[in-house]
């Protein structure tokens, strides 16, 4: 009996660290934003960034995933994401537009319409071999576009860290809500950056070897 | 027994076990990479379609139990390459012989239009001998950029009046095993990177 409360005791003191796999290197891009400036993936470093792949309008499915963007947004804002860490970390969003060249004004209404206001959130879209390049080869997303112009895409969510590594990527609908999964994940991660220098990173380190994975 | 000799032993053994203690931590420590470790053990996206400038097709199958750093750059650029090429020769200059033997360097150029095989090989082996630069078409440039988390663009000019090009400046490592393991950012020093890869070519 004695034994089972000091565990239970050691347990809550001695919480096991769990982190996000570091998975694979996030592509490296340069795209047009809703405001026709270059937006490149160096501009995330440093900052959280949690993508999505759309194209510019596709009604239900669309609006879900946007929803699903403002849901984790204002989720973050609220403070939801658990730590206190969480207020330190720089958090983007980031919506490729799946359609090739698209306008800014293109851009700029599809933005208006999710409430990406352009500075934490921002639509971006490039050539074909640009989103080839990004969405296909470098996200691992499906997307092909059909003979009368409608697109066929694979959807999800992809969370990237500061370094540019992939830490996150929701592709299948599971028990847990996309947004609750990704607010919960971003707490995690924002401890983890707390952390990933000092005597704690050692810990840290020690959990990925051990893959304490949610 | 005396109670002095009693407590002579346990100060004696405790001694000891501190001592075990902190030679097995120094033992099993994982070694902290400075470079941020990637835990896929899926292998490196493949250069396809480049070039080495010793005219081999640059397959990372022939780099089997060796380590290979990737970085993406071009002759003409004024600062960050070089610095970063020194860096590295230097880094291998601090490790143990046998163990730099293990490390290629391959640069792949982002700018086709200027930098040919010759001169790549010539720019890069200027740093130390056996680096090795890499070239193709743009389009298959274009793609393994991307899947290595690069960057680029180019400034204004042409090769008349001569133009930058801005550039993810991203050291890749490439395990024994052909995993991509470890991106070093530019600020990586020369001594962080000689522990890192003296580390990728123990574990």
């Amino acid at each position: 009996m004695v034994l089972i409360v000091a565990a239970a005791m050691a347990f809550a003191i001695f919480q096991p660290i769990t982190v996000l796999p570091r998975m694979r290197l996030a592509p490296g891009y340069g795209m047009i934003d809703q405001s026709g400036e270059l937006f490149t993936s160096e501009q995330t470093r440093g900052s959280v960034t949690i993508y999505n792949f759309s194209p510019l309008d596709c009604g239900e499915r669309c609006d879900e995933l946007a929803d699903t963007m403002r849901t984790v947004q204002a989720n973050v804002a609220a403070d939801l994401a658990g730590p206190a860490e969480l207020e330190a970390i720089d958090i983007k969003f980031v919506t490729i537009a799946l359609e090739a060249d698209p306008t800014p004004e293109q851009l700029a209404a599809a933005a208006a319409a999710t409430g990406a206001d352009g500075e934490q959130w921002r639509w971006v879209g490039g050539t074909e071999s640009q989103i080839q390049n990004t969405v296909g080869v470098g996200f691992r997303r499906y997307r092909e576009v059909l003979d009368d112009g409608t697109i066929e895409f694979d959807s999800g969510y992809v969370m990237v860290d500061g370094w540019g590594v992939i830490r996150g990527d929701y592709r299948f609908r599971t028990l847990s809500d996309d947004a609750e999964k990704m607010t919960r994940h971003l707490g995690m991660l924002a401890t983890e950056i707390r952390y990933a220098s000092g005597p704690g990173a050692i810990a840290y380190e020690a959990a990925h070897l051990f893959s304490c994975y949610p | 027994m005396t109670a002095i000799k009693r407590g002579a032993i346990v100060v004696v053994v405790l001694l000891v076990g501190l001592v075990g203690a902190r030679v097995a931590l120094a033992q099993f420590r994982p070694h902290l990479y400075a470079g941020s470790i990637l835990q896929g053990d899926s292998p490196a996206p493949a250069p396809a379609d480049l070039t080495l400038s010793d005219g081999r097709p640059f397959d990372l199958a022939d780099y089997g139990g060796e380590v290979v750093i990737m970085y993406f750059g071009y002759t003409h650029c004024p600062d960050v390459c070089p610095t970063t090429l020194s860096d590295v020769n230097a880094a291998l200059e601090l490790m143990p012989e046998s163990a730099a033997d293990k490390v290629n360097f391959v640069m792949v150029s982002v700018d086709p239009a200027r930098d040919t095989l010759d001169l790549l090989g010539e720019y890069v082996a200027s740093f130390r001998p056996g680096f090795l630069g890499a070239g193709g078409p743009i389009e298959a440039i274009d793609r393994v950029a991307a899947q290595y988390g690069i960057y680029y663009a180019y400034g204004e000019g042409d090769i008349e009046s001569g133009y930058a090009v801005d550039h993810t400046a991203n050291l890749m490592g490439i395990d024994p095993d052909g995993s991509l393991r470890i991106v070093w950012s530019p600020e990586v020093t020369r001594e962080q990177l000689a522990a890192d890869l003296e580390a990728l070519l123990d574990e």
